[in-house]
Formats: structure tokens, C-alpha cells, sequence
């Protein structure tokens, strides 16, 4: 038997023992707590940044909150600032900047940029340079998109462009102070104001360099200007032959509605015949440059407008999208004051691409517009005297030649005229998010340009964006114009990208010009194949004359418009100026509607802009209807009289409760399927699309062998029969995906929206399916997507007092906390315009208007 | 729970809210850790700094809520990271909580392990 005192005792024991467990167990317990706690604290961990500094509610992610609203009044130090600059923003949050001179202006520009768009500066800046992979994340979608970036030799010529400014030259003093304006706003930052995007990818602002600048315009060069035409157009050739090829991306528009007007009073239609296609058997040529074709894969999270050029394939415009401007002269106007109207389309993002200012100057600067954050600069708007806007020119801007190199893999030189010529190279290094290595590239470059992989061989790359100077200072001066001479002479140095500016100024006159370096080529002069790099012959000659350019001023028909068609009527002048010309859709019923209206308000062009006629759909539902009566004669078919009686009834309007526009472009869709079956290949992808031009040509001829399927092959199709069975299937598609028609499920609004993403693509940062009125070629068009749009909408009149109207799809901030980070965008897709406010000083600006107050002083550098 | 320790967490969270203010997330383990070491009046000084850390931080997000708008960020950022806004607040209290408590508590075994070697002596 145990005794008591030793039960006790065990007792006593085991309970110790169990406590000292437990304390084991708790210390454990905290010291793996900790140590963990302290990690996903400190660490970033993949994606998922580190949580310390992002949860901290005094200095991390909800601090954001507190920078949202702009205080009633603020006051900072900017280093190099000569005097006292006040800010005044106005109710819609646009800084009114009252500078003493002009470096003081944009070195306030840069400051107000920065503190409501740091974040897009930087990635526009990333993005051209090829940089996003030292973010981290992303993996080898991002790294590849680095890699084709550089390889375009974009940086290098930015580089190049700054080196040969002069320092003391008007532009690089505008880079600089934009630059010190930027910096100085990074300087100043408390925590809070540290941009919402850097807490999520954990990574700081870097700061801003002149040269940045120059990246941004070359990147509107490449967004706007870059293709890869010439080798797609040597696939189509692969597929249906030179001859067909040419007939289907042609040089000129079969619809000539040119910018400068041609004396005619509307459309003349040049519909010839198409010659058949001559189908060849698909070689391994083909084969392989499809595989190799440039994907333009959007990698994960990433804006569509950090990758994609605006034209990826030669088949015009991205899924419809295009600008417009117009002016109207005192002739045509209500008022008798020249009247403009300008809506540039771009890629729709948050923040959006725009940022709205006001830069006063006493004596030298007094303008109001948009610019792009990064260019010091309004680069579309009006002054006192002036107003003007653009669009893209889509001019042929780039060419490729075929080299012979020394060596494929490791090439040192390439043939010219008999002769080895040494290749420059460039080593890219790309860096990770820690500062290592991630890969290194050479790139290459002769004298025409950066070497770029072809189908079948390396090819140079010859480009106007590569050559230009820096276009900072023909923004800047076109702000100081006062009138359209003056904007016309600041504009003739102009390079690239190519635009179509239209100006109108308060005296009257109205002018347009598409103006950019447009290159004169050897031989035909045509760029559209592409040439052999051994002989130094088929190099550019130079470029078009600044008098040669597509001009028009003060016409007869009292008004001027351009929505990227063809500029002038080849019977006008023949010369190449570029080749498939997005089809003139726009222009059709831009022209109309100022051709039927004499005394045009503002108002009326403020509708115009988002008006919902379509010149495209008057043209082909009145084939497709054609063709079905034509059948319907002969034979009866219910599903076809059917779809006939569905699309007699559409107004041919895409508004947003229309209920018959899908069943339009649903048979549309089928139609070019089942036309263009010839270019497709093997596998069934179609290499490249013509324009729809080219397919209302085709309606001329019911017999063309375009009509028929080439899988068909006991039987030729016809017109008639493809138009028909297009209806009919558009029909039935449009049942089987939205129901019958009639019960709502077939509005335009529940099939087409907007959908403006944030530059990181996140959902909730975005602004999606937004129900917008426009369709595909209609003045407010929208991408197959809905992610391009109208960036811009501005109607200026150039009366007594300039009065303009305007805005944008976003907000002023970049901040997604901020109630004027996306303010504007439902006033965007109701069509609808705020009055700006134009005052002539701080005076003008009353109490109840004014937003919040910035003053600027020197500060120590 | 006296009202001594009441008063504590009070201060304490006070403290935690403009220590991390002025110095960062770092202030939660760094004060908790020194609470547990010099807390010899506080029975259980993990307790308490955890409640006061995650007092400090609510408090913080309090303030922040009167001086912008905190909804719409939460709702924003809550998208970005793919969680429920509720989930978000709830780390941003747990996460100085978990901190402190295991920052507090090493640091009460810290102090007991060194009166517990000078008692030997």
C-alpha cells in the first residue's frame, strides 16, 4: 500500500509537471504566433503584400480614406518655383493654376498631376519602358511584355531625343520643371498620400525624370501609330494571292468621304470589281507566321493599353473604335461664331487617360483643356482665342525590311549595298522585384531601326515615332495661339504619331491638316510589302512636304470634320499615304448631319456626339432586307421572313432601349464568317479581316466567288444565299442567347456596355457594364469589348465670350477613395456635358464654385 | 477584469494608436513586448496588450472614418484582396491582436526567466 504523503506528493507532481507543460506549450505557442505574425507583417508573400504596413490604419491602406477630399485650403514648397503660384479648384475639381511664368506652370502642373495621378504616371513610364517586371508578380506574362516593349527601341530613341536637346531650349526647360513639379509632390508626401496602387503591389513611387516625358509620347506613338501590316498582309497574299490581296486591303477607300473636302457634295462610292481569290494550298509559310503572329496576350491584371498597340491586325479599327472632331464656321452656326467639337477615342481606364487643367500665365498663357499626365502641356482644348482638337491620322507610319545578317543567332552585321555594316546593340537586362537578374535580351538595331523577328526572317523596323523630336514644345505652343494661322504654323514640326487636327479660332475660320511626318518611299512609293534591306535604294526619300499635307481651310461647305478616314480623294492626290483605311462610317454621318443643318448649335453638336444613327447600318440593312425580298419571291422560309420583318422594324439606331440592333450586328457577324471563309486557315483562325467597305463593295457584285463557301464544294453560293443565311442565323443565334424577341432581353443595353477598367484590372477599382447609346460606327462607338471609347468629349464656341462644354469617362483623382475618382462617369454615358468654367482670374471664380484652394511657395532645394 | 486593468488598456491602446501613428505597424510588437517586460503589476499583460493593440487600431479606424470616406475604400480594397469588407476590418483589429498578445507574452517569459535566474543567485 502507498502511504498518503506519497499520494500527495504525485499529486503535486503531475499537476507541476501538467503546469510547466502548459507554460512549454504557451511560450511555443507565442514564439510560432510571432514569429509568423511578424512574417506576414513584414513579408510580402506572392501576391499578398505584407500586412503591417498595409493593415497599419495610421499609415497603410485606410489612410488612403483620409487623402480623398481635397482640404479647402492647402500650401506647399516647391524647389525652383520663382514666385508664388495660387491653385484654385473649381467644383469640378479642375486646378485652375494662376502662375507668374511659364516654368512656374508647370512646375505646378507637375505637383497637381502628381498629387491626384502618381500612380498612372508611373505605370504609363513602366509600361514604355518595358519595367513592370520590378514589380514582382505576374510571372512570365509580365516578363514577356517587358521583352517585346524593349525589343521596340522605344526608350532608346526617347533617350536619343533628350540628348539632343539643348539644355537651355524651350522644351527641356519644360520637361524639367514638369519634372521638379512631380518630384516635388513625391518630396512631400505624407503616408497617407502614398497612391492605394503602391500599398497593394508593396512597392514605393519612384521619382520622375524628364525623359519620362518623352517615353509618354513615344508611347502615344506606339498606341496610336505601330503595325505590323506589311507581314499580315504577306499572309493574306500566302492564302488568295497579291492580286486579291490588294483588292481587299486597298490603298484607297472604296467609299471616298475624305477630310479634305473634294468639291463633292456627298459620298462617292468607287466600287469596282474584286478580283476572285486565287485559294492556293496553305504552305509551311503560312503555317508558321500564324504561329508566330504577335498574340498581344493582355497578361494578368494588366490594361489592354499597356500591351496592345490601338491597331493589332489589319482589319481596321479595334472592334469599331475611332475619333471625331468637326468645326463649324460662322456660316453654318446659330450664333455666327465658329464652333468646334473633338472626342478622341482611346482605351477607357481609371484613372482615366485625361486630366483636366486650366494653365494661366499673365501676357503669355491662358488655356484650357485636357492633358495627358506626364506632358506639360493641354494637349487637346481652346484659349481666349483658339480651340482645336485630334484624331489619329492612321497614317502608314511604319515599314520592314528584310536583312541579311552575318549570323542568325548572334548577328554582328547586316548586308547593305555590297557591304557588312556593323549592328548596334542594346543589352536589356530585366530586373526582378529584388534587383535580380530575370533575363537579358540584346536588341538590335541598323540604320532604318530596331531588328525585329518576321515571319521567316529578322527584319528592321523602320518607324517615324523611332525618329521624331520631342513633340512637348508643339503642345505647348499650339496652347498660345491666337488664331488658326498660328496654330498652324506651331504645329508644322510636328512628327508623330500622325494626327488630324482641327482648329477653329474666334475671327471665324475653321481648318483642318493631318500633320506628322508621312514618308516618301522608293519605287511605287507604297508601303505595303515588305522590302529587301540588302539595297539601300528602297530606304525613305524623306518626307511630305509640310504644303502637301491634307489641308483644308474656310471651305465653301462652311465646316471641316475627320473621323480616321482616308484624307484626301486619291483622285485629288494619289500619292500612298497609308492603306486600309478605316471604312468612313462616321465621317458618312458626321457629314450628313452638317450638311443638313445650316444654323448648328452647340447643343446640336453636344447631341452629335453620342448620336445614334449609323451610316453602316442604313447601307447594309437595306442589303440584307434586299436580298431576303429577292428570296422570299421565289421560295417560302419562315425563319427568313421572319428575320426580315424583325429588322424592317428597327429604327437603325442604337439606343439604349432598342431592341433590334443585335439582331443587326449579330447577322453582320455571321455575314463576314461565312464571306471571308477564304482567309481562313487551315486550323480555322482568319489571318485578317477586310474592312467592311470592302464588303458593302462586294454587295455590288452577287456573283463575286467571295460569296462562295469554300466548304461547300458541290456548290457555288451566291449573294443572296450567304445575306439570307445570315439573317436566318443571326436570328436564331440571337433567340438562343437573349431570348425571344420582344421581352427585353434583346435591349441594346443588356448586350452592350462599357466597361472602363483600372490600369491593374482590378473589378473593384473598375467601373463595368455601364449601358451606353452607340454601337459599332456610330459617332459613340464602342470596342467588341467596351473598353475603348470616347476619352473626351469637348463643343467649344468661339463666340464674344468662349463658352465649352465637355467631359470625360472618370474623375479628376486617381485616389478610388475619392468621391472624384469616378464622378463624371454616369454624366458619360447619359451623354451629358458639364459647362466648363473659363474665368478670366481668381476674381471671376465665385465663392460657391471653388473646391479647394492650393498656394504655392519657393521652396529650398 | 478591475478597473485598474481597464484603465491600462485605456492608455495602452492610447498609446499603441499614436505610437504607430508616428512610428508604423512596428509600434504594436515593439510596445506590447515592453509591456510584458516591465507589467510586473498586470497578471496577465498578453491579455492586456492584445485588447489594447486592437483597441489602438479600432480607434485609428475610427478616426480615419470621421475624416474620409472609409466605406468606399473598404469596399474597394476588400474587392482587390478578394475578401468581405467584415473580413478586412476584422484583420485589421486581429492582426495587432495576434502581434501583441505573442509579442506581450514572449516578453513577460523574458521577464520571468531573468527574476527566476536572479532568485536562484
Amino acid at each position: 500500500m502507498t502511504n498518503t504523503g506519497d499520494v500527495a506528493g504525485n499529486a503535486v507532481n503531475v499537476r507541476a509537471r501538467r503546469a510547466k507543460q502548459v507554460r512549454v506549450a504557451r511560450v511555443a505557442w507565442a514564439v510560432v504566433l510571432f514569429g509568423g505574425c511578424m512574417y506576414v507583417g513584414a513579408r510580402r508573400i506572392g501576391v499578398v503584400p505584407a500586412l503591417g504596413p498595409l493593415l497599419d490604419p495610421a499609415n497603410g491602406i485606410w489612410a488612403v480614406a483620409r487623402a480623398a477630399d481635397l482640404p479647402r485650403d492647402m500650401s506647399a514648397a516647391i524647389p525652383g518655383l520663382q514666385r508664388g503660384v495660387r491653385v484654385v479648384y473649381d467644383r469640378r475639381a479642375v486646378p485652375h493654376i494662376w502662375a507668374s511664368s511659364v516654368a512656374d506652370a508647370m512646375r505646378t502642373l507637375g505637383y497637381v498631376v502628381a498629387r491626384d495621378r502618381l500612380f498612372q504616371l508611373e505605370v504609363q513610364t513602366r509600361a514604355t519602358a518595358g519595367r513592370f517586371s520590378e514589380w514582382g508578380g505576374g510571372g512570365s506574362a509580365v516578363l514577356s511584355m517587358d521583352r517585346q516593349q524593349r525589343s521596340l527601341g522605344l526608350v532608346r530613341s526617347a533617350e536619343r531625343d533628350l540628348e539632343q536637346l539643348d539644355s537651355a531650349s524651350a522644351d527641356m526647360k519644360l520637361l524639367a520643371a514638369y519634372a521638379d513639379g512631380v518630384n516635388a509632390w513625391i518630396d512631400g508626401m505624407r503616408p497617407r498620400d502614398v497612391p492605394f496602387e503602391y500599398r497593394i503591389l508593396g512597392v514605393r513611387p519612384m521619382r520622375w525624370e524628364p525623359v519620362y516625358t518623352l517615353y509618354l509620347l513615344k508611347r502615344m506613338g506606339y498606341v496610336l501609330s505601330y503595325s505590323t501590316h506589311d507581314q499580315v498582309r504577306r499572309r493574306v497574299e500566302l492564302l488568295i494571292g497579291e492580286a486579291a490581296a490588294a483588292a481587299l486591303f486597298p490603298i484607297n477607300s472604296p467609299i471616298q468621304e475624305p477630310i479634305q473636302p473634294n468639291g463633292l457634295s456627298e459620298p462617292r462610292f468607287d466600287f469596282g470589281p474584286l478580283p476572285d481569290p486565287q485559294l492556293q494550298q496553305p504552305d509551311q509559310e503560312l503555317v508558321v507566321a500564324h504561329r508566330l503572329a504577335p498574340s498581344f496576350t493582355v497578361p494578368h491584371r494588366l490594361s489592354p493599353s499597356l500591351t496592345a498597340p490601338h491597331h493589332p491586325s489589319p482589319s481596321g479599327a479595334v472592334g469599331g473604335v475611332g475619333s471625331n472632331n468637326w468645326a463649324v464656321g460662322p456660316s453654318r452656326s446659330a450664333t455666327g461664331s465658329a464652333m468646334l467639337a473633338g472626342d478622341p477615342h482611346l482605351e477607357l481606364t481609371l484613372p482615366a487617360i485625361w486630366y483636366e487643367v486650366h494653365l494661366v500665365v499673365p501676357g503669355e498663357l491662358d488655356v484650357y483643356g485636357v492633358t495627358i499626365p506626364g506632358i506639360p502641356a493641354v494637349v487637346i482644348g481652346f484659349n481666349r482665342d483658339v480651340a482645336w482638337s485630334f484624331t489619329n491620322a492612321e497614317a502608314d507610319v511604319v515599314d520592314y525590311y528584310r536583312e541579311v545578317l552575318d549570323n542568325d543567332e548572334q548577328p554582328t552585321e547586316y548586308h547593305v549595298d555590297g557591304e557588312w555594316l556593323p549592328l548596334e546593340q542594346r543589352i536589356e537586362r530585366y530586373l526582378g522585384r529584388n534587383g535580380e537578374v530575370l533575363a537579358v535580351d540584346t536588341v538590335y538595331f541598323t540604320h532604318r531601326g530596331p531588328l525585329v523577328q518576321g515571319d521567316h526572317a529578322r527584319l528592321s523596323m523602320r518607324w517615324t515615332v523611332l525618329e521624331g523630336a520631342s513633340a512637348t514644345a508643339e503642345f505647348f505652343n499650339v496652347g498660345r495661339a491666337a488664331s488658326v494661322t498660328e496654330w498652324l504654323a506651331a504645329t508644322e514640326s510636328y512628327v508623330a504619331p500622325a494626327q488630324t487636327g482641327v482648329v477653329a479660332d474666334r475671327e471665324g475660320n475653321i481648318a483642318i491638316r493631318s500633320t506628322g511626318h508621312f514618308p516618301i518611299r522608293a519605287g511605287d512609293g507604297k508601303g505595303t510589302t515588305i522590302r529587301a534591306g540588302v539595297v539601300s535604294q528602297h530606304d525613305w526619300r524623306g518626307f511630305w512636304d509640310v504644303g502637301s499635307y491634307p489641308f483644308a481651310i474656310n471651305p465653301e461647305q462652311g465646316f471641316l470634320a475627320s473621323a480616321n478616314q482616308q484624307p484626301i480623294d486619291p483622285r485629288v492626290d494619289a500619292r500612298y499615304l497609308g492603306v486600309n483605311w478605316i471604312p468612313p462610317w462616321r465621317a458618312l454621318q458626321i457629314n450628313a448631319l452638317l450638311r443638313a443643318d445650316s444654323a448648328v448649335t452647340t447643343a446640336e453638336m453636344r447631341l452629335m456626339q453620342t448620336h445614334p444613327g449609323s451610316a453602316r447600318a442604313d447601307l447594309f440593312v437595306a442589303a440584307f432586307l434586299a436580298a431576303a425580298e429577292r428570296v422570299l419571291a421565289v421560295a417560302d422560309d419562315a425563319g427568313l421572313e421572319r428575320a426580315a420583318q424583325l429588322l424592317t422594324a428597327w429604327d437603325r439606331k442604337y439606343t439604349k432601349d432598342n431592341e433590334r440592333a443585335i439582331l443587326f450586328e449579330h447577322a453582320m457577324q455571321e455575314l463576314v464568317t461565312r464571306t471571308w471563309d477564304e482567309l481562313e486557315t487551315p486550323a480555322g483562325d482568319r489571318v485578317a479581316t477586310p474592312s467592311q467597305a470592302n464588303l458593302l463593295q462586294l454587295m455590288e457584285y452577287p456573283e463575286s466567288l467571295w460569296w462562295d463557301v469554300v466548304a461547300t464544294e458541290d456548290t457555288v453560293e451566291t449573294r443572296d444565299e450567304i445575306l439570307t443565311a445570315s439573317l436566318e442565323a443571326a436570328l436564331d443565334r440571337t433567340i438562343e442567347e437573349l431570348g425571344p424577341p420582344n421581352e427585353g432581353g434583346w435591349r441594346w443595353d443588356r448586350v452592350r456596355h462599357a466597361n472602363i477598367y483600372h490600369l491593374l484590372g482590378f473589378p473593384s477599382l473598375s467601373a463595368l457594364d455601364l449601358p451606353v447609346q452607340g454601337g459599332p460606327s456610330t459617332l459613340n462607338p464602342l470596342s467588341g469589348g467596351g473598353t475603348h471609347g470616347a476619352s473626351w468629349r469637348m463643343v467649344v464656341e468661339l463666340g464674344p465670350r468662349v463658352r465649352a462644354w465637355a467631359t470625360y469617362p472618370g474623375g479628376q483623382s486617381g485616389n478610388p477613395a475619392s468621391p472624384r475618382y469616378d464622378d463624371r462617369i454616369q454624366q458619360w454615358t447619359d451623354g451629358e456635358f458639364d459647362e466648363v468654367l473659363y474665368p478670366h482670374s481668381e476674381a471671376d471664380l465665385p465663392t460657391s464654385d471653388v473646391l479647394a484652394v492650393l498656394t504655392l511657395q519657393p521652396g529650398r532645394n | 477584469m478591475t478597473r485598474l486593468t481597464l484603465l491600462q488598456i485605456v492608455l495602452l491602446s492610447v498609446a499603441v494608436a499614436l505610437a504607430t501613428t508616428v512610428v508604423g505597424w512596428w509600434a504594436v510588437p515593439l510596445m506590447a513586448a515592453i509591456w510584458g517586460l516591465v507589467s510586473r503589476a498586470d497578471e496577465r499583460p498578453a491579455l492586456t496588450a492584445s485588447l489594447a493593440a486592437g483597441l489602438g487600431w479600432g480607434l485609428l479606424l475610427i478616426w480615419t472614418a470621421g475624416a474620409g470616406p472609409i466605406r468606399v475604400l473598404a469596399s474597394r480594397a476588400a474587392g482587390v484582396m478578394g475578401i468581405s469588407v467584415l473580413t478586412l476590418v476584422a484583420l485589421t483589429v486581429l492582426f495587432p491582436m495576434a502581434l501583441a498578445w505573442s509579442a506581450a507574452l514572449l516578453g513577460e517569459v523574458t521577464r520571468n526567466a531573468v527574476d527566476n535566474r536572479r532568485s536562484a543567485r
